[in-house]
């Protein structure tokens, strides 16, 4: 294999492409009969893929830690950590990681007590 | 013995008044820096694979920019980047495989008509004036630009949301002569986020503010422009795929145009 087409061969296996700024991140807690708790980071409507990165801490109201669950590494255009059947009612914090044509990296913190119905 | 209670009373309220005090030290010292939570430990394994050490991603919120050799970006993502910026400088843009680059139009369209789920439960916007009431920061203005002489083909919410208000958007117009054209725009400092940019690719600037301007093309003639830049609130890009694909350089002193034309009082 050439040179060039080795390093064509590595940029496609690595490379991510396109706009970070349209990218939406949210948290979600005590959703659905409260036992939906979750964090998504994604980009829709265009549902273009980006690298992402998505973990969900849920501490139960009054309590001290909890759990976290967490969406892999992945270019995709919906990273989603989230679980359900949590007992008690929870405050969610999120972590959003994503990456733009790899000059861009972008971190953003969520916090929710309720279902931001306002989006799914 | 009163002697005795005396001074284990003395020592527990210094030690409680120790404890207060170095705990409300502590949260000040985190709220007055901005500290932010870190990724786990999974996390920063699963990225190194990926050639991004989490490590390296900058602790406090707002705007970074950082040495490619010092940022997250590591091993052969590293390499790639190295490849693109000079590629990019020497060719006035760079060769990616099709897939990478996005069909701007083909992706507004993906999901309509409005009868599946998806479609149902995407917000799309034909005005300024009715998505307006779903953000939190005014959108920049575009009067007496390009964008400003076309109808708008839509909006859509973007970043992240706070009480049914979104700190960003997105709105595209479609340009004759010149391209389908999208802007992004989303809030970061007030909304508590933080971004890294690479130095080295920071190639341009727009009104004073560093900003990366490239062009993607594809072996089968895919082309997309871009040029991005983060104010001190902001996050903006704006993207074209243009009509004449071939016209490199022209279709990115337009976009810098556009873009060092945007925010004029409306």
């Amino acid at each position: 294999m050439s040179i060039r087409k080795y390093v064509l061969a590595l940029a496609a296996a690595t490379a991510c492409t396109d706009a970070s700024a349209g990218i939406s991140w949210l948290s979600r807690a005590n959703c659905v009969a409260g036992v939906v708790n979750e964090s998504v980071t994604y980009d829709r409507p265009a549902l273009t893929s980006h690298y992402m990165y998505t973990e969900s801490d849920h501490v139960g109201l009054g309590s001290f830690g909890g759990h976290m669950v967490s969406a892999p590494w992945d270019v995709t255009w919906r990273s989603y950590a989230g679980d359900l059947g949590d007992a008690e009612r929870n405050t969610v914090r999120g972590l959003h990681i994503f990456g733009d044509d790899m000059a861009h990296l972008t971190t953003h913190y969520t916090s929710a007590t309720d279902c931001n119905l306002t989006e799914w | 013995m009163n002697l005795l209670r005396k001074s284990l009373s003395t020592l527990s309220a210094v030690i409680a008044i120790a404890l207060a005090t170095s705990h409300a030290g502590a949260l000040s010292a985190q709220d007055r820096d901005g500290d932010l939570p870190r990724p786990s430990s999974n996390a920063v394994a699963e990225a190194q694979a990926e050639g991004l050490d989490l490590r390296r991603l900058p602790v406090t919120r707002g705007l970074h920019i950082v040495s490619l050799d010092d940022s997250p970006f590591v091993g052969a993502m590293a390499q790639q980047m190295r490849g693109e910026i000079a590629e990019q400088a020497k060719a006035g843009a760079y060769i990616v495989e099709t897939a990478k680059i996005p069909d701007l139009r083909a992706a507004m369209n993906a999901v309509r008509p409005a009868r599946t789920m998806s479609g149902l439960l995407d917000k799309r916007y034909r005005s300024l004036a009715d998505i307006r009431p779903h953000l939190r920061y005014a959108p920049i203005s575009v009067v007496g630009t390009v964008l400003d002489s076309q109808p708008m083909v839509e909006a859509t919410t973007a970043g992240g949301v706070t009480d049914g208000r979104w700190s960003g958007v997105t709105r595209s117009w479609d340009i004759a002569g010149l391209g389908f054209v999208q802007l992004d725009e989303s809030e970061y400092r007030e909304t508590g986020g933080s971004i890294t940019l690479v130095r080295e690719w920071l190639n341009s600037d727009v009104n004073g503010t560093p900003a990366t301007l490239k062009t993607m093309r594809s072996a089968d003639g895919a082309t997309l422009v871009s040029i991005s830049w983060v104010t001190e609130s902001t996050d903006f890009r704006l993207d074209l795929q243009p009509v004449h694909a071939d016209a490199v350089e022209v279709n990115q002193r337009a976009l810098l145009e556009l873009a060092n034309r945007l925010g004029r009082p409306t």
